[in-house]
């Protein structure tokens, strides 16, 4: 079973990722805002991919893609905003391994998410 | 005494009669020469300027008629007077057909002879005075100076038979020079320039009065230096004078023709120039309304150029107060499209999330379904909006590519012609002949274009036709999209880049307005005329990217 770590500000949101994801057979952890991924991921080393916002307040997404890169923890991610147009983060992203093209804007449709964990993971 | 100013001769071989004469009219004012004989009478026409003859029709060895004819070879207009004696009439109606005025018979009566000459005179006078009518009334026909100097030229020529004339106007400097001539060198002409009292025509202008010159210059102690020129055997220098202000000098000089000048030329030279005055003043007041017209032309001209010039100026003002208004708008619309982006963007995660969720349970109410498959639908509805409104905050990032926009454009085409035309709407380009290469996002420029061309679909009730325009234009490339739709009144146009304005009854009102900020990403311009009826034209401006070459 694989597992996915859900990283977002609004409660409401973690929710209903949870729930589908847990329907479609993925095990899911969540962080409610950025303050605790670092002990997330010290702590569990077996997380398969990332599903990350990117507008949260105090720590930004980016600010989180950063830190991995730093700690060379490399893990699949999906980036999944509201807003933010990642297309300004073309080059980071390239940078940091990641590409801008992966982003998912919400809302989103949940089977559109669905596809794209599944080629991450595959 | 009364100054008559005529000359009178008076041809007689008899002592008396001649004294007789001479007493009566001297006594009347009359200046009288004598002569005993045809020759020495005819002597004196040559030396004098003789007004009236009184010819005794039998001399010794000439006779009467063939004296006068002699006279009038010397001066054409002199009247005769015949003085016949007993049983020479026939003789004096001889003379009368060659032209005398009349004929006394002795014995003479100074009474009759008296009237009699003062009505010859008076022909005389009267016969001159109907060749000057004449004149001016050329004269006053013309009012061009030009023209006018040309016909006092050519007058004068004629009725004081000269072999040259000229006439001197005063230049800028005050100084006299050769307006117009006739015979006169060419070199004469250009490069005289007399100042107030130098030379002959100085001096008419200094003193205002004409002069009768013969035989030259010489004798004449006024001219004393001045050295004239020999060939000129009499002259009439006559001052053009108007009210006592002078205007010019009027020359007349004989060379060839045998007789000089007489004090009845200068006499007729004076009236001449005081018409041609009159006519010259004329002329100069008419070059002064003209040139002052012209001025008032000119001026108006300026005035309304400067006119136009405010007006465009003004225009050019307004236009890029809108377009500061516009980009201010759009600036201050994207950083409120992105704040709001989260916020709503979140919400309709979680309402479209939950109703995705629920249509994954097995529902037994249609009714419950359908509500859910609506929210969701709408939902993504709202997405949709808030993307294109992302638009605005978000500039352009892709990559640049050098496009030829005649091809991009005919890229288009195919996919919205066959809809169009069901419309009964006829696409008609008119690309430049060279290729017109811009650097774009080729998908944006494109989407803006299908905007265009779709709003002017829409403008279009029934029939019509959109014709599409490519032209380099400066340093930019030119697309004109012209449709026969229905145009806009002016407080639509004000409006159409506002995001959210439309007069569609479904519209978002965001196509123009993204438009223009696609436009405006690759430095470009997107602006609209239009008038209700007349159709729409969108006009795009994109930088022409000519640099890469071919």
């Amino acid at each position: 079973m694989k597992k996915i770590l859900v990283v977002d500000d609004e409660l409401r949101i973690i929710k209903i990722l949870e729930e589908f994801l847990t329907i479609k057979g993925f095990e899911v952890v969540t962080s409610l805002g950025a303050e605790n991924i670092d002990k997330i991921l010290d702590s569990d080393k077996t997380i398969d991919l990332m599903i990350l916002d990117m507008k949260m307040p105090r720590i930004s997404g980016m600010t989180i893609l950063q830190e991995m890169k730093d700690k060379k923890i490399d893990m699949p991610v999906i980036i999944f905003t509201g807003s933010v147009d990642m297309k300004k983060y073309r080059n980071e992203l390239k940078e940091m391994g990641y590409d801008y093209l992966d982003a998912l804007y919400k809302p989103v449709n949940l089977q559109e998410l669905l596809d794209k964990i599944n080629s991450k993971l595959s | 005494m009364v100054d008559n100013k005529f000359n009178i001769l008076v041809v007689d071989d008899e002592q008396d009669v001649r004294d007789y004469l001479g007493r009566g009219l001297n006594r009347r004012g009359y200046h009288v020469i004598e002569a005993s004989s045809a020759e020495e009478g005819i002597e004196q026409v040559r030396n004098n300027d003789v007004d009236l003859v009184l010819l005794d029709v039998k001399l010794p060895n000439m006779e009467g008629s063939d004296a006068l004819g002699e006279m009038r070879k010397i001066q054409p207009e002199i009247e005769a007077i015949m003085i016949t004696g007993h049983g020479t009439i026939e003789s004096a109606t001889e003379c009368m057909k060659k032209g005398a005025y009349d004929y006394v018979e002795k014995p003479l009566s100074i009474e009759k002879i008296v009237l009699m000459v003062e009505k010859a005179l008076e022909k005389h006078q009267l016969k001159e005075m109907v060749a000057l009518y004449e004149i001016s009334k050329a004269i006053f026909l013309t009012i061009e100076m030009e023209a006018l100097l040309e016909i006092i030229v050519d007058l004068t020529m004629r009725v004081l038979q000269a072999d040259d004339t000229s006439v001197m106007l005063f230049d800028e400097q005050n100084k006299l020079y050769i307006a117009i001539s006739y015979g006169l060198e060419e070199k004469i002409q250009k490069e005289t320039r007399l100042a107030v009292g130098e030379r002959i025509a100085g001096w008419v202008a200094e003193y205002k009065q004409s002069l009768l010159l013969i035989n030259g210059l010489k004798n004449d102690y006024r001219f004393e230096g001045v050295r004239g020129r020999e060939e000129i055997k009499s002259s009439l220098v006559v001052p053009l004078l108007k009210n006592d202000k002078l205007l010019g000098i009027l020359t007349v000089n004989r060379m060839r023709i045998p007789n000089n000048f007489n004090k009845a030329d200068l006499y007729k030279a004076n009236i001449f120039a005081s018409l041609a005055s009159l006519a010259l003043d004329n002329a100069n007041l008419y070059k002064e309304f003209k040139k002052a017209k012209e001025e008032v032309v000119k001026t108006n001209a300026e005035l309304l150029n400067s006119v136009i010039d405010l007006r465009k100026m003004n225009a050019d003002l307004q236009n890029s107060q809108r377009q500061l208004v516009q980009s201010t708008k759009m600036a201050a619309l994207g950083r409120l499209v992105a704040d709001m982006a989260h916020e709503v963007n979140n919400p309709l995660m979680i309402i479209s999330g939950r109703a995705q969720l629920s249509l994954m349970e097995d529902i037994r109410n249609e009714k419950v379904k359908n509500n859910i498959e609506i929210m969701l639908e709408e939902s993504l509805r709202a997405k949709d909006v808030m993307q294109r409104l992302l638009r605005f905050s978000r500039p352009s990032k892709d990559e640049l590519s050098r496009v030829n926009i005649n091809t991009s454009i005919a890229g288009l085409l195919p996919i919205i012609k066959p809809q169009f035309e069901m419309s009964g709407i006829t696409i008609r380009t008119d690309f430049s002949e060279t290729p017109l290469f811009v650097l774009i996002e080729e998908k944006h420029v494109q989407e803006a274009l299908l905007n265009i061309l779709n709003n002017a679909k829409d403008a279009i009730n029934g029939k019509g036709e959109i014709v599409i325009t490519t032209r380099a234009e400066a340093d930019f490339v030119r697309i004109d999209i012209k449709d026969s739709g229905c145009g806009m009144p002016q407080d639509v146009m004000d409006k159409i880049f506002d995001p959210f304005f439309t007069t569609k009854e479904k519209g978002t009102g965001l196509g123009l307005s993204v438009c223009y900020s696609i436009i405006k990403d690759f430095h470009g311009n997107l602006r609209f005329s239009s008038s209700p009826g007349e159709g729409t034209t969108a006009t795009i401006l994109l930088p022409l990217n000519d640099k890469g070459g071919e």
